[in-house]
């Protein structure tokens, strides 16, 4: 039995971690970055002070415990973990308890963080929190391991097609610009949920900053290049899907300034709530205009990491190490008033030209094979 | 024809496959080689799905370092296990890819429903066979109008009626003056395919048979 559960913590929890690194580096850089410890302890106690207010992290988690979900169901219908059905073959109480030793593990930020409250709410005696945290917990570890345990019996499901789907199939052709949005909204929505959600909050917030005090559009600026930097995980991941599960693109006769011109409109469609929030709460002092070259800046961030995906195979931790340090660039850049339409016209150009000397020569390393 | 000169393919600085100069003339030519002996290695690099060091290039000069885009305008290559993005169907991945190639819907038509692939063309990839999905690669592989098709292990998982249609498009482009290079585990007959010559790879090259 030790076999098999260190099998399965290996292939669904350390593989959960490792793919979703960008993602825990990015809570890590928000959370310690802007928060002091004290301030961490405060906002726990204010949690803690209700039941009602309790239910913010357990929100929080319970989207966690969703996404873990997601990647259990996505992780077993890949064709590389079909040996995992052998495990169906197990004693109903032997498989439960696998699952609920890698739905604990999978879920052990949310427990750490649960302890914390726990410790907080002790400590000044707001006793009423702590049942609810520890029940919560409890049914997040059982529904997490309940989902991978049933996923696990119906390895072999047939897969149907629904009614709208086919109609939708037959009348109409999925254009190529659709193909890679489509894959990842089914592959990764909460990833793609949490990103929309947090980007549009933080680029609303900014704008209505504008109307309680008043600021240069450089503000503006370096909200935008903020949330065109949570975006480059998509673009992570498009690279991916273009090089690697979708391959045949690569032997496909398309003009590279055609495959350039297909990504800018995929970047494009991806953007379609932060242009949205951007043009709705558009402060009255930043002028249409340059809202619209601050769209076109975030667009040329995207294009620029694109390209430089194509420089070698990366993991996701080296990309994200080094966006961190092309953001703070950026952030200096912008509050030193260099003007944008020169970054995005240097960005853009310098993109293309990465990636025309690097796309026929791009190949993906047998050493960061796993990671896609 | 199709001259490789001064290939060479290696993964983290190990050389796997290295060849010297080879020609491939219309016709047939069948790959054998052991399994890890880099046959899909070889067959992706003239694809241009991976890269590699030395020349490759048509008689008249097209080359896929050179020309890239026209050099794959004239290859077709059938993978060994295709897969396909789940959601997608036969539908979307053929009319994408006849539209980049140029193939007319006639052609698309002919191909799929010769195929089979017509009884699936609107469903999604996640709910085919990995027969269906051999099939599809194939309709693939004769779109257009290619120079070079490249067939990796073209007969495992397929049917008795699609392996006859396969062995009819094959002499349809054998009349057609195409080259196609075609690696199988299992033995080709002379009547179901006629082979021009067969070549090994073996010790991280390939010699004539």
């Amino acid at each position: 039995m030790k076999a098999v559960t260190s099998v399965f913590v290996s292939v669904l929890a350390k593989q959960f971690y490792r793919l979703n690194a960008g993602f825990f580096l990015l809570v890590i850089g928000v959370c310690f970055g802007f928060l002091k410890g004290s301030e961490h302890i405060a906002l726990a106690q204010y949690f803690v002070s209700s039941t009602l207010l309790v239910l913010i992290p357990v929100s929080v988690w319970l989207l966690y415990s969703i996404k873990v979900i997601f990647f259990n169901d996505s992780a077993l219908k890949n064709n590389n973990n079909q040996f995992l059905s052998i495990a169906s073959t197990l004693p109903g109480i032997s498989l439960l308890l696998l699952s609920v030793r890698v739905g604990i593990q999978q879920l052990a930020p949310v427990a750490l963080y649960g302890a914390f409250l726990c410790g907080v709410a002790i400590q000044i005696r707001e006793y009423s929190a702590v049942p609810v945290i520890v029940t919560v917990f409890l049914l997040l570890t059982l529904s997490t391991a309940l989902r991978l345990r049933w996923s696990l019996l119906h390895f072999a499901q047939e897969k149907i097609t629904g009614s709208l789907q086919r109609g939708l199939s037959t009348r109409f052709t999925r254009p190529y610009s659709t193909f890679f949005p489509e894959w990842i909204l089914r592959g990764q929505p909460m990833m793609v949920l949490g990103i929309k959600v947090v980007a549009s909050i933080l680029l609303a917030g900014i704008c209505y900053l504008y109307q309680i005090d008043n600021y240069d559009e450089r503000l503006f600026d370096l909200g935008c290049t903020l949330v065109f930097l949570f975006n480059l995980m998509l673009v992570f991941h498009y690279h991916r899907f273009e090089n690697f599960h979708f391959n045949m693109l690569r032997s496909l006769p398309i003009p590279l300034m055609k495959r350039f011109g297909y990504t800018l409109v995929i970047f494009g469609i991806l953007q379609i709530v932060e242009i949205a929030t951007l043009f709705n709460y558009r402060p009255a002092s930043v002028s249409l205009l340059h809202a619209f070259i601050a769209l076109i800046f975030g667009w040329s961030i995207q294009v620029l990491a694109y390209s430089f995906l194509f420089t070698r195979d990366r993991t996701l931790e080296s990309f994200v190490n080094i966006l961190f340090f092309m953001g703070m660039l950026w952030m200096l850049l912008i509050l030193f008033g260099v003007p944008l339409l020169l970054l995005t016209a240097i960005q853009l150009v310098g993109a293309y030209w990465i990636y025309a000397s690097n796309f026929y020569r791009f190949e993906f390393d047998a050493a960061v094979a796993s990671e896609k | 024809m199709l001259t490789l000169q001064q290939y060479a393919k290696s993964y983290n600085h190990q050389i796997l496959l290295a060849i010297e100069h080879v020609a491939f003339e219309r016709g047939v030519h069948w790959i054998k080689g052991e399994n890890g002996s880099g046959k899909t290695t070889l067959f992706k690099s003239l694809a241009g799905i991976v890269p590699c060091k030395g020349e490759i290039f048509f008689s008249d000069g097209i080359g896929l370092k050179k020309d890239p885009v026209a050099y794959r305008k004239r290859i077709n290559y059938s993978e060994a296990e295709p897969l396909y993005p789940g959601f997608l169907t036969a539908k979307d991945i053929v009319r994408f890819t006849a539209k980049i190639k140029g193939a007319s819907t006639q052609q698309q038509e002919t191909l799929c429903s010769a195929f089979g692939v017509t009884d699936f063309f609107d469903k999604p990839c996640e709910t085919y066979s990995s027969g269906m999905m051999k099939k599809l690669a194939l309709s693939l592989a004769f779109l257009g109008t290619p120079q070079l098709i490249i067939l990796d292990e073209p007969l495992i998982t397929l049917d008795e009626n699609a392996r006859h249609v396969l062995f009819e498009k094959v002499k349809e482009e054998i009349d057609r003056g195409t080259i196609l290079l075609v690696s199988s585990h299992q033995s080709i007959s002379a009547q179901d395919i006629p082979v021009v010559d067969s070549f090994l790879i073996a010790n991280k090259t390939i010699v004539r048979q």
